[in-house]
């Protein structure tokens, strides 16, 4: 186990720079996940900790110790890809051991770290197989497997469920949180899915063009997002954003109500976001018309997908409201309390709600 | 309909027309090696009147063929071993590293497809390195010469094998020729099959440059020993097939032995297409 310190890493191809200055620490123990749209340069990030990529400048240190020159082997890190990257001529069990074989362990050694990794991951009865013989799944088990069996002080998984089906990619995740809290390694988890990150974290890493929006818990970023991109990109379904101008302390909203706030914006055009659930029907708060589009029965929970009177569009959660259809107009009330304010360029302002 | 069958027909025609020009040669051949002295002399299609199987034991005596054979048999292999292995290395190299310096290395390579080789003052070269008329020099100019479309082949069949490959053997710990040797080389055994049959046939049929880098007999191959039984005083069609014969029958063996090898598709399954 150990810690993982980048210090101002910066990676640029030519004048083309994917990561700008960057500074981040990944606690001894934790499962951290980089999370952000594609081509922000997470998986980039993970490849020059993981020594694929190497870095233009700055310092990634492991464990106290700095590793910017080291070999993949010589940082303890071990990887999971996307793609599996199986060696397709090997069987299962030799898959697992590669990496035992190349470290020149005797051969009795390697059979008994291979038949402890692949009890923890249930994969026995695969063992002489090949990759081309399993399932999508098991491919990703054994991938994992051949992580695991050299106890590394790191691991890294780039996107590694984005390959499976839907429902393989839950269990999967339920198993590598699972595994998280058996091995209680350092873990480093690149995703573009935020249910993912959202699921598995300890501390998420929201990445956008090279640069960190912002570092935090899954609760912290869920409920104090520092920008419009953080807000936007956490939660499911996505969190709504009404155009507002404030106006001697309320903010009025486009799209018809005023919410009456304490402290005063400087700004003039300023966003108001506001999460599906947050919205309540009935009730004295600040009511909104919408007109239904889609209702999105999910079966536990229903999602309405409306426009407002100023054209814009808004998820509401409606859990109890069975009986509204397309085309109806209704009356939803805002939790003022829970609605964040951002600047138009997308900096959050901090106001609350007046009590 | 009738014009399909116009089409059918039509299409067969070209197609027996086409293995009549490939057949009707090794059929000349293989009745006239039967034949005696004078029938074999009109190298005709007709059926040997009586059976000289006895040709064929002149042959190899009067030819030398054993010799010529292990000559063809060493040039055919060391070349194609050499050819397969530094072609496999360069194309790895030269496909997954691109830089405009390693294209530029490629196109030069792969030009050498094109040229004309007898354009080349190879017999200088042979010369100065003393390699003329040798075993050993044969075997270099052999595979100097197929390298150019052998790494071509290569090449094109690595951009197959997905990097991430290289990636998971590198963070297991191998180092570049742990990685070529136990990863690669292996994921390659389709193409390489394909080269080497291509190369050993190739090499084993060829009748030129032993003719102009080998002058004394001993070093003959195969392809040459024909000149035993035909020159300017003495043409014994029925010897020269017999030997014609009997120096196509490993290139059929191995192309037999071998075909199967080239369609064998090893890299599928380990990562999602």
């Amino acid at each position: 186990m150990a810690s993982v310190e980048l210090k101002n890493v910066s990676k640029s191809y030519g004048s083309l720079e994917v990561i700008d200055t960057l500074n981040l620490s990944i606690a001894d123990g934790s499962f951290t996940v980089f999370v952000g749209p594609s081509g922000c340069g997470k998986s980039t990030l993970l490849r020059m900790v993981a020594g694929l990529e190497p870095i233009s400048k700055g310092d990634v240190i492991i464990d106290g110790r700095r590793v910017n020159d080291a070999d993949p082997i010589q940082r303890g890190i071990a990887m999971v890809f996307q793609n599996y990257a199986l060696y397709p001529h090997m069987t299962v069990e030799q898959n697992i051991g590669f990496s035992l074989r190349m470290a020149k362990l005797d051969k009795p050694a390697i059979a008994q770290r291979v038949a402890a990794a692949a009890a923890t991951l249930q994969i026995e009865p695969l063992l002489k197989r090949r990759p081309a013989q399993l399932s999508g799944g098991q491919r990703q088990r054994v991938a994992i497997g051949r992580a695991i069996v050299r106890n590394p002080e790191v691991f890294l998984f780039d996107e590694p469920l984005s390959n499976l089906d839907a429902e393989l990619r839950v269990s999967m995740r339920v198993e590598i949180a699972k595994l998280h809290n058996t091995l209680k390694s350092t873990m480093i988890y690149v995703t573009h899915d935020q249910t993912e990150a959202m699921t598995l974290a300890d501390q998420i890493v929201v990445m956008r063009a090279g640069k960190i929006e912002q570092v935090g818990t899954p609760d912290g970023l869920y409920e104090d997002p520092q920008n419009l991109f953080v807000a936007g990109f956490i939660g499911s379904p996505r969190m709504n954003f009404l155009r507002a101008s404030p106006s001697n302390g309320s903010v009025q909203l486009e799209a018809g109500p005023t919410l009456a706030i304490s402290g005063a914006p400087s700004t003039q055009d300023m966003v108001v976001g506001i999460r599906p659930e947050h919205f309540v029907f009935g009730g004295d708060g600040p009511q909104l018309t919408i007109t239904a589009d889609v209702i999105e029965n999910l079966g536990g929970t229903r999602y309405l997908y409306g426009t407002t009177k100023s054209g814009e569009a808004l998820i509401v959660e409606a859990r109890e409201q069975t009986g509204i259809t397309s085309g109806d107009q209704v009356s939803v009330g805002l939790r003022t309390e829970r609605a964040l304010f951002f600047e138009s360029s997308g900096q959050r302002l901090k106001l609350s709600a007046a009590s | 309909m009738a014009n399909k069958n116009l089409k059918a027909a039509g299409a067969h025609s070209m197609a027996i027309l086409a293995s009549l020009v490939m057949v009707i040669p090794i059929y000349l051949i293989a009745v006239n090696a039967f034949k005696s002295r004078a029938q074999a002399s009109a190298m005709s299609m007709e059926l040997p009147t009586e059976w000289h199987f006895e040709n064929f034991s002149t042959v190899i005596a009067q030819g030398k063929l054993w010799t010529s054979f292990f000559n063809s048999l060493l040039y055919a292999t060391a070349s194609t071993a050499i050819t397969t292995l530094v072609s496999a290395m360069a194309a790895y190299v030269l496909s997954r590293a691109r830089t405009r310096g390693r294209r530029f290395l490629y196109l030069f390579i792969i030009m050498g497809i094109a040229l004309p080789i007898n354009y080349f003052t190879l017999t200088s070269v042979m010369q100065f390195t003393n390699l003329n008329n040798t075993r050993l020099g044969i075997i270099l100019l052999y595979a100097a010469t197929q390298i150019p479309f052998t790494v071509f082949l290569i090449y094109g069949f690595i951009e197959t094998i997905p990097k991430e490959l290289d990636e998971a053997a590198i963070v297991d710990g191998c180092k570049p020729l742990s990685l070529f040797f136990l990863i690669i080389l292996p994921l390659l055994t389709p193409v390489l099959a394909t080269a080497a049959i291509l190369n050993f046939l190739g090499v084993w049929s060829d009748f030129i440059f032993p003719l102009y880098y080998l002058n004394s007999s001993a070093n003959w191959p195969m392809t040459l020993a024909v000149y035993n039984f035909f020159g300017q005083f003495q043409q014994d069609w029925n010897l020269v097939s017999a030997d014609i014969l009997l120096t196509i029958l490993p290139v059929i063996v191995v192309y037999l032995l071998g075909q199967r090898f080239i369609l064998s598709g090893l890299t599928s399954g380990g990562v999602k297409g």
